[in-house]
């Protein structure tokens, strides 16, 4: 089952706003600490924006890292020494850069956003500062993966309600062509009738019936099973409707030798017989022939379900039906195989094709 | 009167089906199986002709359905529906308060199914309340005929004393013994519209409403040539229900 949720989940909080947030709030701050008489000139104002720039661009180059290596089950502790490597090289860049600028703007590196700690003596000076400035990439980097951890958990509990809930579906929906309720009580009626008339066929209807029973309960839409047994199953099924419906149905299955032991996916066959005899069987005048043909072409299996009843696109039950062996086979064989319904000569078929099976 | 033969016809078309019940009624001295049909076709052949006392009808037949038969002929007999699992059947049986058997059949509910033919048929202990929804199909008599409409198709009900009148979007009308305020408990609200004390109307039927000068209105609806005066009162309420 493949499930994409891509594009799905609404990102909440945008990198981007955040970004722009955060330093906005970093050139806010550093304009209001500014002197009374700084605060006129407009070089150094242009030099508190160009820092928080750079400061933007950088924090961006290791968002582009964290990306590359981030995943989902990483330890905290790698995480933590990461950043704070990377704060480190953020750091230096950082201040170097400043520098640069500093020296290009001619600001004079005593201007009093660098006077921080002018109570603690120790910490002034170049590392000092140097110290002061791994805190802000450090912190950015603390709160990245933060958001991360928190989005990816939000995502995961919604990936794993969809899949609980589609997968729930699926199965109702097999059980719901599998056990046909019509053929289940029909079928028993016909015992309890044949119990009467005919013990040996009795016999034999109720021990297809149970086969057919169990192999429904045995296997789900994902099961793979070899061919022969699919076929069994259907021969089953066939068998049983051929004793409730006598000389009204007919119906062949061949099978070429070799391929038997292939595995394909289960229930593949069983909803267009099915549907066969729902339709196929409407005009009491004519008798319903049913030709099931598995064969091999290279290394492709063909498998032909043909029957003289009607197509019936429009019976919403039958569609549905049809979307699921659509979906089943799209899951089970995403690029390899082919699907097809028409109608040719007064015979409805199906045909589908399994690419490369046969390898 | 026990021990008065009743004739029976069984409608399935599964001949095992029809052996398995006719099995079943050998048990009962007062029943005698005159004859059977395993499609609708030859059921509505055969079924005027011999004129049965009880009808077996199964309802999923392979060339339509049982209620088919009994919108194409005229049966004035008693019925026992069959069916092996169709939720649509079994309410509408349940809706019409119609007796039904499901398959695989047992002796005992047999037997209470034609215990109860001998209880008149317009006893109203057993009359189902169940809400009808658009597409639900009700049973009603023509003369002694059985007939299916199905609700949406009602266009206007008329009081009649304790009875009904009931006419349709393909101008028939049936006479139903069902009192105003039985519909107006099971019709759906969306669909349908008291518009006086003796009167409902399908409100999508409405082509279209001329107002009074004193308030009152006349509605004009499909198929039907007279308008119908509505009250002032009940005007504003159709009005503020669906405006």
């Amino acid at each position: 089952m493949t499930l994409s949720y891509s594009g799905r989940l609404p990102k909440k909080i945008g990198f981007w706003h955040l970004q722009a947030a955060g330093w906005g709030f970093v050139i806010l701050q550093d304009l209001l600490r500014l002197d009374p008489h700084e605060r006129h000139n407009g070089i150094i104002i242009l030099f508190i924006f160009m820092i928080s720039l750079i400061g933007l661009g950088l924090s961006t180059l290791l968002r582009l890292y964290y990306r590359k290596f981030y995943q989902r089950n990483d330890s905290i502790l790698k995480i933590f020494i990461v950043s704070a490597l990377c704060s480190l090289v953020f750091m230096f860049v950082w201040q170097t850069l400043r520098d640069i600028l500093a020296l290009a703007l001619s600001v004079d590196l005593s201007v009093s956003i660098f006077k921080l700690l002018d109570g603690v003596e120790s910490f002034t000076g170049y590392l000092g500062y140097s110290t002061l400035m791994f805190w802000p990439p450090f912190l950015w980097s603390m709160l990245y993966f933060g958001i991360k951890f928190w989005l990816d958990l939000i995502e995961e509990r919604e990936r794993s309600d969809k899949a609980l809930i589609f997968a729930k579906d699926a199965q109702l929906q097999m059980l719901r062509y599998q056990i046909n309720p019509h053929f289940l009580f029909n079928t028993l009626n016909s015992i309890q009738a044949l119990m009467y008339k005919d013990v040996e066929l009795a016999d034999k209807m109720l021990t297809h019936f149970s086969e057919f029973l169990r192999y429904t309960l045995k296997h789900n839409d994902q099961t793979y099973i070899p061919l022969d047994q699919e076929i069994e199953i259907t021969s089953k099924y066939l068998s049983i409707e051929k004793i409730r419906f006598e000389e009204r149905l007919d119906y062949q299955i061949t099978v070429e030798e070799k391929i038997k032991k292939t595995n394909i996916l289960c229930f593949l066959m069983q909803p267009f017989v099915e549907n066969a005899l729902k339709h196929g069987l409407n005009n009491r005048m004519n008798k319903l022939n049913v030709r099931i043909k598995v064969h091999s072409r290279g290394e492709d299996l063909l498998i032909n379900i043909d029957n003289t009843g009607i197509w019936k696109a429009t019976d919403n039950e039958d569609r549905l039906g049809i979307t699921n062996v659509k979906n089943r086979l799209e899951n089970a064989y995403p690029d390899n195989h082919k699907f097809n319904i028409f109608e040719q000569d007064n015979w409805v078929k199906v045909r589908i094709e399994l690419n490369n099976q046969l390898a | 009167m026990k021990n008065e033969i009743k004739t029976a016809f069984i409608v399935d078309d599964e001949s095992l089906a029809r052996y398995s019940l006719g099995r079943k009624l050998e048990h009962f001295s007062n029943i005698q199986v005159i004859g059977e049909s395993d499609s609708v076709s030859s059921a509505i052949r055969q079924i005027p002709e011999l004129n049965p006392e009880v009808l077996f009808l199964d309802i999923q037949l392979t060339d339509g359905t049982g209620f088919d038969i009994l919108n194409s002929i005229d049966y004035s007999g008693k019925i026992i529906f069959i069916t092996a699992y169709d939720d649509y059947a079994i309410r509408a049986f349940e809706l019409n308060a119609l007796d039904y058997l499901m398959k695989p059949i047992s002796q005992e509910r047999l037997e209470l199914a034609l215990e109860r033919l001998k209880v008149k048929s317009d006893d109203k202990s057993v009359f189902s309340t169940l809400k009808f929804r658009n597409d639900d199909k009700v049973m009603v008599t023509k003369g002694n005929y059985i007939h299916f409409i199905q609700i949406d198709q009602i266009v206007v009900i008329k009081a009649a004393r304790d009875y009904s009148l009931v006419m349709t979007s393909d101008g028939k009308d049936y006479l139903i013994s069902k009192t105003m305020n039985e519909w107006d408990s099971r019709l759906p609200e969306q669909l349908f519209c008291r518009v006086s004390r003796s009167m409902i109307v399908n409100i999508e039927e409405i082509n279209n409403s001329i107002k009074e000068t004193d308030g009152t209105a006349l509605l004009y609806l499909t198929g039907i040539s007279e308008p119908i005066k509505v009250s002032r009162s009940y005007f504003k309420k159709i009005k503020n229900r669906y405006a």
